[in-house]
């Protein structure tokens, strides 16, 4: 295991190109295009900050295992999160890590007024991680893909293979979960 | 204010997208440790082409039967109806003569892989069978060749759902997506007459179809940029009417409120 959290550099854009090398083709390329958002849908997904890269490899790797099963005329970006998914709910089943503290270690010092932004940024950040822990995997997934990929309900509908109105509801549930943890969260730390 | 309606399953209520502002920027490793992860994992994809996953020992590797007998534990019921067609039909095959519309796409090298693996042809057959779902194959990480070997999937838990009778069709979703990644990026350059191509072109192919929500709100935009006001108006009443507490509603609520 390593410590992860001392390189994690919060620069990428947001979503990710779609067009990117396919995972058939260059598969090295395909991890430079992707790694970001492997990243980030990890941590999203509940994957601590310390586990990041071994589970990004983990990723990759079941990746490269079926990356002749990708079909090039769908979307990349959906296929991408499915294995992220199936990495974080693995993840999440091992108790283990649930007992680690999240160790922020590498905080810039705050003496600039841009460091004081970027400390506050990532606060902010963290604080919308803790929320999300609020939700169980099935309506984080909903809520990542949509909220923060953009995808349409019914691509989150099949990507994780369940029905539309389920996304639906999953997402409606999430969104109301959130939203109350996310204030909880603000409570704890005195933010209004 | 949108009256909201709980028993709407398409009724979200209340959302502040706001809340999730400050995680929406990718969070990706640094230059130094994606340099590192990609090293990594050339190392393992490398020692694995050179030494494929592998039982040692015959005692520790799981008996052909044994491992038919946990797929088709796994798949008792999907085994036992199948099995009893092809009792009523007189059709009952062998597992190699599976239809290939079943198996996933294998590249000749993972087939060798298989067999240097230890597996036989009518094993590769079995797992290839049994395991993967064309659903596997296309959406997720399907149970393969590494899963096999290890001997110890639960596809009764691990496999992705097959979808469902009400789970968008995989083809015409993927066009449409594509047809509305085209309309949402030209806008986000400022082409809005490009957006209005595509939106056009989504219409006219889907008019009704699963993104059609996602096509209204983007016309409105399109249109508010080109300065459309009167169509651009006409058109979000209609989604206000269609979509009284659509996901997008809020997107043509700010769009209308520029040319108020």
């Amino acid at each position: 295991m390593t410590d992860s959290s001392a390189a994690a550099t919060p620069t990428r854009a947001s979503p990710p190109a779609l067009v990117s090398p396919l995972p058939g083709e260059d598969f090295a390329a395909f991890f430079r295009a992707t790694s970001a958002y492997v990243w980030s849908s990890l941590r999203r997904l509940g994957v601590g900050v310390a586990d990041l890269e071994d589970q990004s490899h983990e990723t990759f790797l079941a990746m490269y295992r079926h990356r002749a099963a990708f079909d090039a005329a769908r979307p990349l970006r959906p296929w991408v999160f499915a294995f992220a998914l199936r990495v974080a709910a693995d993840y999440r089943k091992q108790a283990w890590h649930r007992r680690r503290p999240e160790t922020l270690t590498h905080e810039p010092p705050a003496t600039t007024p841009a460091a004081d932004d970027l400390v506050a940024e990532r606060q902010q950040r963290e604080m919308i991680h803790e929320a999300l822990d609020a939700l169980d995997l099935d309506r984080r997934a909903v809520l990542v893909m949509h909220e923060l990929d953009g995808e349409a309900i019914p691509v989150v509908a099949q990507t994780l293979e369940i029905p539309l109105n389920t996304a639906y509801s999953r997402l409606r549930s999430a969104r109301e979960q959130f939203s109350a943890a996310l204030k909880r969260a603000q409570a704890r730390r005195g933010e209004p | 204010m949108t009256a909201h309606d709980p028993q709407d399953p398409h009724d979200l209520g209340e959302w502040d997208p706001s809340l999730l502002d400050a995680a929406r920027a990718l969070e990706g490793p640094s230059d130094a440790l994606e340099r590192r992860l990609l090293a990594r994992l050339e190392g393992t994809i490398a020692s694995e082409i050179a030494a494929p996953p592998r039982v040692d020992s015959v005692a520790e590797r799981p008996s052909l039967g044994a491992r038919v007998a946990r797929v088709v534990r796994a798949h008792a019921a999907g085994v036992l109806v199948a099995f009893a067609a092809g009792v009523l039909t007189g059709r009952v095959t062998k597992s190699t003569d599976a239809p290939q519309s079943l198996t996933a796409p294998r590249s000749a090298r993972d087939l060798a892989l298989l067999r240097d693996a230890g597996a036989s042809i009518s094993e590769i057959a079995v797992i290839d069978v049994v395991v993967v779902s064309p659903a596997d194959a296309a959406y997720g990480p399907a149970v393969g060749l590494e899963d096999a070997s290890r001997g110890a999937p639960d596809v009764r838990t691990s496999a992705p759902r097959r979808p469902t009778a009400r789970t968008p069709e995989p083809e015409d979703l993927t066009a449409e997506t594509h047809l509305m990644d085209m309309a949402r990026s030209a806008l986000a350059r400022g082409r809005a007459e490009a957006a209005m191509d595509a939106i056009d072109q989504h219409a006219r192919a889907f008019a009704q179809g699963q993104l059609a929500e996602d096509r209204e709100s983007l016309a409105v935009q399109a249109l508010v940029t080109l300065g459309r006001r009167e169509q651009a108006t006409r058109r979000a009443e209609a989604f206000r009417r269609r979509w009284p507490s659509g996901l997008y509603r809020p997107r043509v609520e700010a769009a209308i409120a520029l040319i108020r």
